[in-house]
């Protein structure tokens, strides 16, 4: 286990948004084989309620960039003093250049303010708080900014998607010469890469006409394609309840804490058995967790954890002192916890925002055209 | 955990309204699919101290066979 504390580390600010277009399950009735018995069990079981998806043409790098306008906006926040910047997201714009440049221009960032991409999902944003914190102890950076964002709608199996609602996050991470300490708990077993996976997006297998149209059955028996994520339910619910009890428990005896000094823990909200499980696992009460931002947002991949921040402790966060646990987990397979404070910080609560008339595939490609040919040279 | 127990454990992990029986065989059951298996994986976990993998999963036939790998 990786373990750190960091005594300059300061979360002074937090935004999260959600692309306005929600969808609620009871449309999802068909799924449930038109049968509300089995759409109420599946409510209760899982959590199911609503979730937000982007319309198309908008990103989770548009959703940075809405999150980050009222981050910076609201916290009037100098942007020459940003020291880096550090995007965790699956799905950038591009596979290259990564999206904290396209982040970096929209915000007319500094010359002096590095750039950096962590392809991260679930347990992201705790890792990329991890590396910010780093960033900070070691000297490096002064103001950093943290932007977490995800979606997912290249799965068309609904089972999986019905989990899932687009989110962004951003977040000023700064340093502070008198913190209260920040403690860190991080893991990973690459053996169970494939639990979560997109088998054709990257070098490995290009996705080509083969297979656009081919089909493959899981093991229940649920078509999908192979160009669509994957993901194996059982065995990452129980790769979650094995290795994250022990990582949280762990990080409370390095931190010479116990559960009940938790003032809120933020778990990712992978859906409400998985939450309800490994909290009770790990310790903490009904009362020190929710699992309302799954019901009211669904699963929010790396924008999870800041989710539940913003849903659940907009006035607290501003008003007082808060000890809390930040706890992420999911692909990789990865794990990461974390102990901080959250004394008086910006938070904007979740930003519900309309993403209308973005732009059309054919203006993308009539777009890259003119940049590529001359005609445009300033893309923006 | 008695045997009665875990019946009554597994109606409500099924979220069902009638009552089962250790012969019952498990596919026959509206109410056994990925929702009540993954309730199964935390159940099992839980009280048991036992994961449940898909393999396991595919040997269940009958709720008695639930019981035996639970030990009870």
């Amino acid at each position: 286990m990786t373990k750190a504390r960091f005594t300059k580390m300061k979360i002074s600010g937090l935004s999260v948004v959600v692309p306005d277009y929600p969808q609620s399950i009871d449309d999802h009735i068909d799924y449930f084989d038109h049968d509300p018995a089995k759409l109420a069990r599946a409510k209760k079981i899982v959590g199911y309620g609503t979730r937000y998806t982007s319309p198309p043409g908008c990103t989770p790098t548009d959703l940075c960039l809405a999150a980050g306008r009222r981050l910076i906006g609201d916290m009037k926040i100098d942007l020459d003093e940003i020291d880096a910047l550090i995007c965790v997201m699956q799905k950038p714009d591009f596979s290259q250049p990564g999206s904290s440049f396209i982040i970096h221009k929209y915000f007319q960032l500094p010359k002096t303010c590095a750039c950096l991409d962590l392809n991260q999902g679930c347990p992201g944003f705790v890792y990329g708080l991890w590396l910010a914190g780093s960033l900070l102890e070691s000297g490096s950076c002064r103001k950093i900014l943290l932007f977490t964002g995800d979606y997912y709608d290249s799965s068309p199996k609904l089972r999986n998607r019905l989990l899932f609602g687009d989110a962004a996050a951003a977040m000023l991470v700064e340093y502070d010469k008198e913190p209260k300490p920040s403690y860190f708990n991080l893991g990973a077993d690459g053996s169970s890469y494939d639990l979560i996976i997109n088998p054709s997006s990257g070098a490995r297998l290009p996705i080509r006409q083969d297979l656009l149209d081919l089909v493959v059955s899981d093991r229940q028996g649920d078509e999908l394609k192979l160009i669509d994520g994957y993901l194996d339910g059982l065995e990452v619910f129980n790769f979650s309840i094995r290795e994250v009890p022990p990582n949280v428990t762990e990080l409370f005896e390095y931190a010479g804490l116990i559960a009940s000094d938790i003032d809120f823990a933020a778990f990712h909200q992978a859906n409400k058995q998985i939450v309800n499980h490994i909290a009770t696992k790990s310790g903490l009460r009904k009362d020190q967790y929710s699992v309302l931002t799954f019901s009211e947002y669904g699963n929010q991949s790396s924008a999870s954890v800041p989710g539940v921040l913003a849903h659940m402790l907009k006035e607290r966060a501003a008003t007082g002192q808060l000890k809390v646990l930040l706890c992420g987990y999911g692909i990789g397979a990865a794990w990461a916890s974390c102990i901080t404070e959250l004394a008086h910080i910006y938070c904007s609560g979740i930003i519900k925002e309309k993403f209308d008339n973005m732009r059309t595939r054919e203006e993308e490609i009539s777009f890259w055209i003119k940049r590529i040919s001359g005609a445009n040279n300033d893309p923006s | 955990m008695t045997r009665a127990e875990f019946l009554n454990e597994l109606k409500d992990i099924l979220q069902r309204d009638d009552s089962l029986e250790p012969e019952m065989v498990l596919k026959d059951l509206e109410e056994w699919d990925s929702l009540s298996i993954m309730a199964l994986a935390g159940f099992f976990d839980q009280h048991f101290s036992k994961i449940l993998h898909f393999t396991d999963i595919e040997s269940f036939i009958t709720v008695e066979d639930l019981m035996i790998a639970a030990g009870i």
